[in-house]
């Protein structure tokens, strides 16, 4: 009872800055990402509370005192995380990789939200393989393929074998126990084809 | 029969200790994956190994986006701004070893409170989908935000390559408790020799 008014004091002194507090306890956050086509997910208390499945795009959330944590990832890119702390008009956003970057961004609009209306992250291309999120419930893994898809265009149909014939498979083995399957023309350098 | 068990459980203690006595061994500053090997990931990127990086760098090209990436361990790319500013320090991490560890120094940052750490965590043979190997577990631990994040590479020397990566972000919350983003993973899931 205090608190409220001392709330509405501290509007009418300010007449302006505490929209927020009378416009519910809900609250839309947008996402950008540069560039599009991220998915996002959010979190709040350990648990997944929404997702954008592509980005641009927004979701709305309950506000509360807790922080609303907020990962994006995109194939090819570096995962990116936001954490939109609440009541604060400051936001961290961090990212990963080898680049080991990690930089604050303040695009707040103000205190006239509980969080951070519009959260704009820019992905930095992945110098190594992209971490993907893997699916919750990923399927077995399937037998390895290990022959990469041809870049180059494909020949015309006629010169080209209806079935191309699988790549040989080799199994190798090195002096610290490691075995694998290779494609190609043997093991490789200071590997022994298996027996 | 009891002959062949026991001869099979001889030869995995011989290629175990080799492992452990050797594994550091093959590591060496220039040694890198045979120009042309390509190996493809879970993911469905493919990378191939190039000649022409300066040491301690191997070079690839990576055939999902076409572009050239020069990387320490399978992991540290020449292009990033820590990684340059810190590759004496991380080139002493050789002959891996498991409990050598690596402050990096942050460009622009002397808080040590926030200090980019890697760590030679363990060894450890994983399965993955190309088969099992044997591989030193790096851990790369960055502080960020309120926050930090935790990514490990899974570097055999034996390939000359990280075999698996997996990434989270852990954030301790309002309520104390903590947050953690859904893990990032790759494996490697084929490799091809010229």
């Amino acid at each position: 009872m205090a608190r409220s008014r001392a709330i509405i004091v501290a509007c009418s002194i300010l007449l302006s800055g505490c929209a927020s507090i009378f416009e519910g306890t809900t609250q839309q956050i947008s996402v950008n990402t540069t560039p599009a086509g991220a998915r996002c997910t959010f979190w709040k208390n350990g648990g997944l509370i929404a997702d954008i499945p592509s980005t641009p795009g927004a979701v709305t959330i309950r506000k509360s005192k807790d922080d609303l944590f907020i990962v994006c990832d995109k194939p090819g890119y570096v995962s990116a995380s936001f954490v939109n702390r609440s009541g604060l008009a400051m936001a961290t956003f961090a990212n990963i990789l080898t680049a080991g970057l990690a930089w604050a961004v303040d695009s707040s609009r103000g205190a006239d939200n509980k969080y951070q209306g519009e959260v704009n992250l820019a992905l930095v291309p992945a110098a190594t393989p992209a971490p993907v999120e893997q699916p919750r419930a990923a399927p077995a893994p399937t037998a390895p393929e290990p022959v990469p898809q041809p870049r180059a265009g494909t020949p015309a149909p006629a010169q080209v074998p209806v079935a191309a014939p699988a790549p040989q498979q080799i199994e190798c083995t090195a002096s610290d126990g490691s075995r694998i399957r290779v494609a190609g023309s043997g093991c490789p350098a200071g590997w022994a084809v298996a027996r | 029969m009891t002959s062949v068990v026991k001869g099979g459980i001889g030869a995995m203690l011989i290629a175990m200790l080799a492992w452990t006595t050797e594994g550091a061994a093959q590591n060496v500053p220039g040694s890198c994956p045979a120009p042309r090997t390509i190996y493809t990931f879970t993911d469905s990127s493919s990378l191939q190994a190039l000649p022409g990086a300066p040491p301690p760098f191997c070079r690839f090209a990576n055939l999902s986006g076409g572009q050239q990436v020069d990387l320490f361990l399978g992991a540290f790319s020449a292009a990033s701004p820590i990684v340059q500013a810190n590759i004496d320090v991380l080139t002493s991490l050789l002959p891996l070893q498991v409990g050598k560890t690596a402050h990096l120094a942050r460009v622009g940052s002397g808080d040590r409170s926030r200090q980019t750490t890697v760590q030679i965590e363990k060894q450890e043979t994983i399965e993955v989908p190309v088969g099992r190997l044997a591989c030193f577990v790096l851990l790369w631990t960055e502080p960020s935000g309120q926050g930090k994040w935790e990514r490990r590479w899974w570097y055999c020397p034996s390939l000359e390559y990280a075999v698996k990566y997996t990434a989270q972000f852990e954030v301790v919350g309002a309520g104390g408790q903590p947050l953690s983003s859904q893990p990032t993973s790759w494996e490697l899931m084929g490799v091809r020799v010229p």
